[in-house]
């Protein structure tokens, strides 16, 4: 089949710890009255920037989903292995319809999952019904780049005039796999009497590919501890998106942007928190090509 | 993807630029797609002969498109990201400039990459419908090795160029297949591995290709032992 056009406008993460058997979507205010259109459970998302550690892919959890103001249960304990990026590859199921998250629930049939947390993406518009994007005049687009240089957490993007007030129709992440493997780390020597020496971590990043300015680009493996949020006027449009599902390797599908505007440079990058120390140690930077309306 | 005509350029590492000729092109014909080959994709040589490059080498290049005489450009585009989505469309009887931005390995400059344009007319024509699948078995183990095998060549051609073909699907990557069909539209020099099955978990489509068997043909770049093409029509 061709691929249809996935078509987005907004997306909001849902953090949700499984707290029991049964567990109720929280409220969020920004769904309120939404169409929701796809649902994404990024299941290659270990931990977030709060350190949450997160479960991976799951055949043993079900969700249901309940049709606002009409109490319809669209979604009857649906597997929620038909949300997983890892078995979508980014073909989504389209939903479109106001859901009432208060209503909406998830089952775990798998006690040692309890506590755990699970990373789900929910993209939604104003409208119901938008699957096309609107051609400008002559339906052509232009691409570019930008990069972000990940120096702490919390990284903004840059000040980048060429693509400033720009509608976008999506972002295609710079993220190969390295040529040859880093150098691993030297273990610690031990010695008799109980003390060790000291050697540096050699792990160095040389075989790293380089972005367009000459940074130390991010390998692929580290796009699922990298989260996207795109700000406009206060308020975030694209919510912690982990940053693979830009990547586009391997997917049967892909996202398009409805010519979204954002702030550019109030929008920003941010990393898993354990893996801070280490990207940041690296100066690694993270490059986009972008493509936006001519 | 629906290809209508499909035309594939060797870039030389050694050259900064490319110059895309629109006196070659039919006007108002518009390119969705451009795709880039590597190694990577099992091809081991371009159509020039010439090593191209690893998918290794690819990470570090970086492609610019400037069209003469109008502002809009793309720039900065990472070679690895090029075959995804529809990163770069345009209307080929525009003046078309490509050129490689950046090359950070002076190595690179010995090989090629494969750069491959595909266009359709813009009808959403639903060519997804298809009634059967036949298999050619292309043996050159009996037939005079040459440099080029014209379609004609083989068993079974005479039988698909009577057929509206949709699809064709190869079982190896390594050479480059030429398909011109009779209404004039044509596929240069395309790479087998665009026909692999689910190339990059994509399906490719002909636009319903009657296709002229003595002017349509095969380059190897290595000789294939089991060589099949099944065609959809």
């Amino acid at each position: 089949m061709s691929a249809t056009i996935q078509l987005v406008e907004h997306c909001k993460t849902l953090r949700l710890k499984i707290d029991k058997n049964v567990t109720y979507l929280p409220y969020l205010s920004e769904l309120n009255g939404k169409y929701i259109k796809y649902i994404d459970v990024c299941d290659e998302v270990t931990e977030d920037e709060d350190g949450r550690q997160y479960v991976g892919f799951s055949d043993d959890l079900f969700l249901s989903l309940i049709e606002k103001d009409t109490n319809v249960i669209k979604y009857d304990n649906f597997s929620l292995e038909n949300f997983c990026i890892s078995k979508t590859r980014q073909n989504r199921l389209l939903l479109n319809f106001k859901v009432d998250m208060e209503q909406s629930f998830l089952q775990c049939n798998n006690t040692q999952k309890i506590g755990k947390y699970i990373y789900i993406l929910v993209w939604y518009t104003d409208l119901g019904d938008v699957n096309k994007v609107t051609e400008g005049e002559n339906g052509l687009y232009c691409a570019n780049s930008f990069e972000v240089q990940l120096k702490e957490q919390k990284n903004f993007f840059p000040d980048n005039r060429e693509i400033f007030g720009k509608k976008f129709l999506n972002f295609l992440l710079y993220a190969p796999d390295p040529q040859e493997e880093p150098i691993p780390p030297i273990p610690p020597i031990g010695n008799g009497g109980g003390e060790t020496a000291v050697v540096s971590q050699n792990i160095c990043p040389c075989s790293y590919p380089r972005t367009y300015n000459n940074n130390i680009s991010i390998i692929k493996e580290q796009s699922k501890d990298l989260f996207i949020t795109l700000v406009k006027n206060s308020t975030k449009i694209f919510d912690s998106v982990p940053l693979y599902l830009f990547l586009y390797d391997n997917v049967y599908n892909y996202l398009t942007f409805n010519k979204i505007e954002f702030d550019f440079t109030l929008s920003y990058v941010t990393i898993a928190k354990s893996r801070v120390d280490e990207i940041k140690q690296w100066k690694l930077a993270v490059m986009f090509n972008c493509i936006y309306e001519d | 993807m629906i290809i209508e005509n499909l035309y594939t350029l060797s870039y030389d590492l050694k050259s900064p630029l490319i110059y895309l000729s629109k006196d070659n092109y039919t006007e108002g014909m518009k390119v969705n797609r451009v795709l880039q080959f590597s190694e990577g994709d099992g091809l081991s040589k371009s159509f020039n002969l010439r090593p191209l490059c690893s998918k290794y080498d690819v990470n570090s290049l970086f492609l610019d498109f400037y069209y003469n005489n109008k502002k809009r450009n793309s720039k900065n585009i990472a070679l690895p990201n090029l075959s995804k989505n529809s990163l770069i469309n345009f209307y080929l009887d525009e003046d078309i400039n490509f050129q490689i931005s950046k090359i950070v390995n002076k190595k690179l400059q010995d090989k090629d990459i494969l750069i491959s344009l595909a266009l359709d007319n813009d009808e959403a024509v639903d060519v997804m419908q298809w009634g059967s699948a036949k298999t050619m078995y292309i043996n050159t183990e009996y037939i005079e090795k040459r440099d080029i095998y014209p379609l004609s060549l083989f068993n079974g051609a005479e039988f698909f160029a009577k057929k509206k073909v949709k699809r064709i699907i190869s079982n190896f990557a390594n050479g480059y297949i030429t398909i011109k069909d009779k209404e004039g539209r044509n596929c240069q020099n395309m790479p087998l591995s665009l026909l692999m099955y689910n190339y990059k978990n994509e399906e490719i489509w002909l636009r319903d290709y009657e296709i002229n068997i003595y002017e349509s043909f095969i380059t190897f770049n290595e000789e294939p032992q089991n060589f099949l093409l099944t065609f959809y029509y």
